[in-house]
């Protein structure tokens, strides 16, 4: 496994007096699922873009394979990169049938017939393939737009919000299914998406961008469990920031002392998520029960004293009646920030 | 509705009453050599317009829309302006500029070397110029919605610009280029002006010649044909809107981001674009201004001009608001029914474009000449002239009303019902006001267009009325170039207004959609 099979380096893009990507540096292995994850503006879709070649940087180089397709200005148009796309609206052409579609980017005519065959059956198309798009659902076409992109046999595929069209479980079900696909085809990714779950889910790593810049690179688990920065922790969400007073690896909260994962000294800003939180039936505690949500899987109990409200989930069949009086603890080490 | 559609279909019946009624053999006269030149002369005209304002249209569109060029949005309004230009002005104003004794010769002092009469290339430069703007803008408009998604993930495939062009963007704006095409083919098929200036023989002609020499029944053999054929392009050009595949539309599709062009490509296509616009901007308002200067000695204000200004200004008022009346329940029927009725409401338009000027007014002629109630009788009066430019203008109206109606949710009425209104109170305080602006645009278009229509004008004033069209229309005639030029500018100003109604509309049906 080739560990910068794609390198991103220094990377700056802007529009007039807007930097969309400021500065950006990562790199992925050969047939890595890798994901940006970002809200809207954040740049993720223009560095897509910009390795795509669709977009022009301003400064900074972008690898694939050894080959430099961009240093302070483009070396290879986009025409030459192979370089698969996958777009949110799906873009498959509207005059042509769905074979016609899937072979579009196949250049050697000889091969069209195999690959065509094996892009039907890979993604359960076969009953579609004389069909013309209009008449397919979103689903489909967009399993016909992922075919065509592989029936070209691209270095790299770049999925940009490709499943945010479609239908929630129907997204979910083709994210698992390309997982699948690419990486027993051994073939790079990178999925842009604003869904901390698809992202999640779908890569072996995730980068997280805000303003252009990329906040913290790393596997899932570690980004949710030891983020690097507040503002991290803060946008993969579910996060209730708690004051304390750190002394190496504890830290003294209004609630009594709480384990760290880092070791830290004076305030901190300590990450409480609900999962973390556990309670125990205690009637000398002045935290109370206040509310009590059956969301399903789990159950969402609100703690309160005078001072602070905190957020628990538990499993469901744990049944807490609204008023009962609960000790409050941190179940593991947490993340904290020095103030 | 009843009477609308009566009205609408009027002039077809009328054809084949007196083609039925006629002593003469049919087949004889169709079997003529002068209906052969005709035929020829009018399919010639429509394919050859077509096919040039095609060549032209399609890549004006393309390079506005795919790339950064200098003064891009006033290329855009520039190749949209000759539309206001009556075909006949634009006729007479190549005439003037290239004929005999024309503006190039008085310039040059030499003839220019393709004569512009009896000769296709004449009406076929006129026609050309006047409705290039149809490919143009519905090429321009469609290439402008396509999302960018589809050429970006070509160029990813691999493809070139030059292979995207050929193999994404032209098959998916061929339905709108060939629309834009038929159209045009459509007009250069119906129009009467610039054939009869430019004295080429097409079927819209013949049936002028045949009514100005009392022959009504060969006249409507000629009219049947026109419809015929008119019919066949607007059956195709359904047809081929039904069975494109151009549906794909996406909330969130972004458009194509523009390109720049090296420095050396973007002067030949600004040299494209100069020729064109000069060719069918300039050239005709050059010509213009410099006879309307050559004239200004001979030129006054006189009783004649003014009382034609009077007259069809009444003309075009009264029209204007008699065509309203029949449109809406077209307009009503075609958006808010179901069923038949709903149906053939819709359809009203594809047959009040299929029948031209001249057809219409041949007809009103034949029905009127001998249909009176007891003593009274129409023929001769203002109503003939009102009627037929209703019935001309009536698809114009309605389709500007149903852009509105469209755009009006019902479910505002039930709204209104539902807090307590009665349905005819619900209509009056929610309904009308909200359509005001669509049916004041609409009876606007109707009121400019009645002013600047030739034929119907022309054939049937009542005794001793004369327009504004008429007195052009002789001038002409007379060659006296220097005389049109005042008379023909004010018609292009009236009709510059028509351009501001066109793009209001647009800009609503894009809104509305």
């Amino acid at each position: 496994m080739q560990s910068d099979f794609l390198k991103v380096d220094n990377f700056t893009k802007t529009f007039g007096k807007f930097t969309a990507v400021n500065d950006v540096s990562f790199s992925i292995a050969s047939s890595e699922a890798f994901a940006l994850l970002g809200e809207s503006g954040c740049g993720k879709t223009t560095l897509l873009r910009c390795i795509a070649g669709l977009e022009t940087g301003d400064s900074g180089s972008i690898t694939v394979n050894e080959q430099t397709f961009f240093e302070n200005k483009s070396l290879i148009p986009v025409h030459k990169r192979n370089i698969g796309l996958v777009f949110q609206d799906y873009a498959v052409f509207p005059h042509k049938s769905i074979s016609e579609n899937i072979i579009f980017g196949v250049k050697d005519k000889s091969q069209r017939e195999t690959i065509l065959k094996k892009m039907l059956a890979l993604f359960q198309l076969d009953d579609q393939k004389e069909k013309m798009p209009d008449q397919l659902s979103g689903g489909q076409l967009q399993r016909v737009a992922i075919a065509r992109t592989l029936a070209s046999n691209p270095s790299l595929i770049l999925l940009d919000e490709p499943f945010s069209n479609l239908d929630k479980q129907l997204g979910v079900n083709l994210r698992n299914e390309l997982k699948k696909i690419f990486s027993e085809q051994k073939l790079a990714s990178i999925l842009v998406t604003h869904d901390q779950q698809e992202a999640f889910a779908y890569a072996d790593r995730v980068a997280v961008m805000k303003s252009g810049k990329i906040l913290q690179c790393d596997t899932p688990e570690n980004l949710y469990l030891n983020p690097n920065s507040l503002e991290v922790a803060e946008f993969l969400g579910n996060c209730q920031l708690i004051d304390g007073e750190a002394q190496g690896d504890v830290a003294e909260t209004s609630f009594g002392k709480v384990p760290l994962l880092k070791s830290l000294n004076g305030k901190v800003k300590i990450v409480l998520r609900p999962e973390n939180l556990s309670l125990t039936e205690d009637n000398s505690s002045s935290f109370k029960i206040t509310n009590s949500l059956f969301l399903g899987g789990i159950r969402e109990l609100t703690v309160s004293n005078e001072n602070l409200s905190l957020n628990s989930h538990v499993a469901s069949f744990q049944k807490l009646d609204i008023n009962t009086s609960v000790k409050v603890s941190a179940s593991c080490p947490l993340p904290a920030f020095k103030v | 509705m009843v009477a609308g559609l009566f009205l609408v279909l009027l002039p077809f019946f009328v054809s084949v009453r007196d083609v039925i009624n006629w002593q003469g053999s049919v087949f004889d006269a169709l079997w003529t050599k002068r209906v052969g030149t005709a035929i020829t002369g009018s399919l010639l005209l429509a394919f050859c317009t077509a096919l040039s304002g095609a060549l032209i249209g399609v890549p004006a569109a393309y390079f506005l829309a795919r790339y950064k060029l200098p003064f891009s949005k006033l290329w855009v309004v520039l190749f949209t302006l000759p539309l206001v230009i009556p075909s006949y002005i634009s006729a007479y104003s190549y005439l003037a500029a290239l004929g005999n004794f024309g503006f190039f010769q008085n310039i040059f002092g030499f003839q220019f070397p393709i004569p512009m009469t009896e000769n296709l290339f004449g009406s076929w430069l006129s026609m050309t110029m006047v409705n290039f703007p149809f490919v143009f803008l519905m090429t321009y408009s469609a290439l402008l919605n396509l999302p960018a998604s589809l050429e970006e993930s070509a160029l990813s495939l691999g493809f070139t610009k030059r292979q995207i062009f050929f193999k994404v963007i032209l098959p998916n704006v061929k339905v709108p280029i060939i629309s834009g095409m038929l159209l045009m083919g459509l007009y250069s098929l119906s129009d009467f002006g610039t054939p009869a200036i430019m004295n080429y023989r097409t079927l819209t002609f013949e049936i002028f010649k045949f009514w100005d020499t009392g022959r009504i029944a060969q006249s409507s053999i000629f009219a049947l044909l026109l419809i015929f054929i008119a019919f066949m392009i607007l059956f195709s050009e359904s047809l081929l809107n039904r069975k494109s595949h151009f549906t794909l539309k996406n909330k969130n599709c972004k458009p194509v981001k523009k390109e720049s062009l090296t420095t050396k490509s973007t002067s030949a296509v600004l040299m494209f674009f100069s020729s064109i616009a000069f060719i069918a901007i300039a050239l005709p308002f050059i010509t213009i201004f410099y006879w309307a200067l050559q004239g200004r000695e001979k030129f006054q204000i006189s009783d004649t001009l003014m009382s034609a200004t009077t007259n069809s200004v009444t003309l075009a008022l009264i029209t204007a608001a008699f065509t309203l009346v029949f449109a809406f329940p077209f307009a009503w029927l075609a958006v808010r029914e179901k069923g038949i009725l709903s149906y053939v409401a819709d359809k009203v338009s594809f047959f009040g474009n299929m029948i031209p000027g001249v057809v219409i007014a041949l007809a009103l002629v034949s029905f009127f000449v001998s249909f009176r109630i007891g003593d009274f009788s129409l023929y001769h009066t203002l109503a003939m002239p009102i009627l037929g430019c209703a019935i001309r203008f009536l698809p114009q109206a309605v389709s500007s009303l149903k852009t509105s109606l469209v755009q009006l949710n019902s479910s505002l009425e039930e709204a209104a019902v539902s807090l307590g209104k009665s349905p005819i109170k619900a209509f009056n305080s929610v309904t009308l006001p909200l359509i005001k602006p669509g049916a004041l645009s609409a009876f606007a278009l109707v009121f400019i267009t009645t002013i600047k229509e030739l034929p119907i004008t022309l054939m049937l004033s009542p005794p001793g009325k004369r327009y504004m069209t008429q007195n052009i229309w002789d001038y002409i005639d007379e060659a006296e170039y220097s005389r049109v030029a005042v008379p023909a500018l004010m018609l292009l100003i009236i009709s510059s207004l028509s351009l501001f109604f066109i793009l209001k509309q647009n800009k609503r049906r894009i809104n509305a959609e």
